[in-house]
């Protein structure tokens, strides 16, 4: 069995002349959040809708744990909550879920207690037997995600599931994703471009603009490969570590300032890093200096983001 | 499954079906007063009061149970069963799930076919309730109409065939749900108002230039004739030229007023012929094999789209 849940190999979409999807390889762990970012129109929802069959690729091909994307079985594993609040204008929350159910092949009895037991897991009581078009874009979102595991799926494909949400329906919506994590052995595909809500959420991150997948691995791959190489260090004698840092490695430092609580930000030159984490260590112990704090800074999705699409 | 029932239980909603009847209704009570006061009570043969009740109530059904607003109501509805899921983006959900756009395909038509029989027999069957308790027709007038009724619903069995797979057909191929219904009614009053209206002044060019094969009044016409001819009751000369004025299938030696009706007897005109231009069985066989490409093509149409 292959350790990825999803993957994709050559994967292109075509309208017209326009390549919204260009050969992309993606591949998705099992039971890891996997977050895939990118500006709007990058391409995240066509690949998305690639995935669950709702459109067709041009080009390439995928499988989901081993099955054909968009055959039977790939969708039968699959649950998906789309970008927008799709919903029966006719249907009540709970008329809506177990719609849904049935839809996806339980039993009408099945249907109704998966339904009763995800609206008291997203704590919809209140709204099960109204309808959802008049809720608030939280409840809507809670409802559209919950019909995405009415049918246990092993892959819970969420497009922007916290686009036009207010801060506390974020936050819930993450919470549960979170929980849903540890609680449940399924792997979550999330697009998203609020970065700083996904870096708190993910195993892995792929980064896609124009169609094609600039960057993918585990978050923290990803970070050290942008890591800017700045150590926030506090020592017992700062000018003396300085000194002699300069001493015996002044080839590895690219600038040192001090920050407003006296701290040293040292920046050190790329490919540097690791020589010079080795050469702390015997400094400090030769020239009896206490190292109070070293930490390298970290680089935060928003700048890998950045530094990426400038 | 699921599908079938929902998309069914959302054909059938109680004032949908209110509306119909009563859209049915009034004109069967208005029809039940018309026999009531120009046949019933006139002292016409018995023979005479069968053929013209019969008559009346081939083109009731013809151009209104199972004409105009039936079909225009059904093609609608059709239309907004598989539009609607595109409109309001469900049809992404749908397309997601292990259910095979095949299968969407052939519930929405199913729920759509059997709720058209459904109600095509309920108003075939409530007009002549109407028509009978308004009208005083005599049992025996009454016993020859219920023999009628199995031909009606074969008609409605190819009828409801042929538009219910082309307004799904339409749905798919026009992408606006409003284009698609105005496309589909424009179809259905061509058919059953404007072509009868403009075809007595065509009469010179119908053979010349072949319009009968355009001509889709006339071909229902011919195929509507062939399941009612199958009731043994024989149709005066005057009801063959009422007829034959909205279905145009006879040829007529004289075109008469309604008026004309309730005193007309079999010596007045003379009996007409139907006009054979194209052959009633090749016609049922070539209008079926269009419902049923319709609905294959249907299918491979949203097997091939993009749900975006």
């Amino acid at each position: 069995m292959s350790q990825y849940i999803i993957e994709t190999e050559n994967l292109t979409k075509n309208f017209g002349r326009f390549k919204a999807v260009d050969h992309i390889n993606l591949k998705i762990s099992r039971n890891k959040i996997q977050g895939f970012i990118g500006p709007n129109g990058a391409g995240k929802t066509t690949t998305i809708k690639m995935l669950t069959g709702a459109i067709h690729p041009t080009q390439g091909h995928g499988h989901i744990n081993g099955y054909k994307m968009g055959s039977k079985n790939g969708k039968a594993l699959i649950g998906y909550a789309p970008a927008e609040s799709l919903f029966y204008s006719d249907m009540t929350t709970i008329e809506y879920l177990v719609y849904i159910g049935k839809i996806k092949g339980l039993k009408q009895s099945d249907a109704v207690n998966k339904a009763c037991e995800l609206i008291q897991y997203f704590g919809l009581e209140e709204a099960t037997h109204r309808k959802p078009i008049h809720f608030s874009s939280g409840m809507k979102k809670k409802i559209i995600v919950s019909q995405a595991l009415i049918n246990d799926p092993k892959v819970l494909i969420l497009d922007e599931p916290t686009a036009n949400l207010d801060p506390t329906a974020r936050i819930q919506i993450l919470d549960i994703l979170q929980k849903l994590m540890i609680e449940r052995d399924i792997s979550i595909f999330i697009s998203s471009h609020i970065l700083s809500e996904l870096e708190s959420l993910v195993n892995e991150v792929t980064l896609f603009n124009k169609g094609k997948i600039v960057l993918s691995g585990s978050l923290n791959e990803v970070k050290q490969k942008y890591s800017k190489g700045i150590y926030k260090v506090r020592t017992s004698d700062n000018n003396l570590f300085v000194d002699k840092l300069m001493e015996h490695c002044k080839v590895l430092i690219k600038k040192i300032t001090i920050d407003p609580s006296g701290d040293l930000l040292i920046t050190i030159i790329p490919k540097g890093k690791e020589k010079f984490e080795l050469i702390i260590g015997p400094i400090i112990s030769h020239y009896k200096i206490s190292l109070i704090k070293f930490i390298q800074e970290d680089v935060s999705l928003d700048e890998i983001y950045k530094d990426i699409y400038k | 499954m699921t599908l079938f029932i929902n998309s069914f239980q959302k054909l059938m909603k109680w004032y949908f079906t209110i509306i119909y009847i009563s859209i049915m209704s009034i004109v069967s009570i208005v029809l039940g007063f018309v026999l009531k006061y120009e046949i019933y009570e006139k002292q016409l043969s018995t023979q005479t009061q069968l053929s013209s009740t019969i008559g009346i109530y081939y083109i009731l059904i013809f151009m209104w149970v199972l004409g105009i607003p039936f079909l225009i109501m059904m093609t609608s509805k059709g239309i907004s069963l598989l539009a609607n899921e595109f409109q309001e983006g469900t049809m992404s959900l749908l397309v997601s799930t292990k259910i095979s756009r095949t299968k969407i395909v052939l519930s929405k038509w199913l729920a759509l076919y059997i709720t058209t029989l459904l109600l095509g027999t309920l108003a075939i069957i409530l007009n002549l309730s109407i028509i009978y308790f308004v009208s005083g027709m005599s049992s025996f007038i009454l016993n020859q109409l219920i023999q009628a009724i199995p031909n009606l619903i074969y008609y409605l069995l190819f009828i409801g065939f042929i538009f219910t797979t082309l307004s799904i057909l339409m749905s798919l191929l026009v992408k606006s749900k409003v284009l698609a219904s105005i496309t589909m009614i424009t179809i259905i009053i061509l058919i059953f108002l404007i072509i009868p209206l403009f075809k007595s002044f065509l009469t010179v060019y119908y053979e010349d230039y072949y319009l009968y094969l355009f001509d889709l009044n006339y071909q229902l016409g011919l195929i509507y004739n062939y399941f009612i001819s199958k009731s043994n009751i024989e149709l005066t000369p005057s009801i063959q030229n009422i007829l034959g004025m909205f279905i145009g299938i006879f040829d007529l030696d004289t075109m008469v007023d309604l008026d004309l009706l309730a005193i007309s007897d079999t010596a007045l005109l003379s009996k007409a012929s139907v006009r054979n231009y194209l052959n009633v069985r090749d016609l049922l066989l070539g209008w079926s094999f269009t419902g049923f490409m319709s609905l294959i093509l249907s299918i491979i149409i949203l097997q091939k789209k993009d749900v975006i």
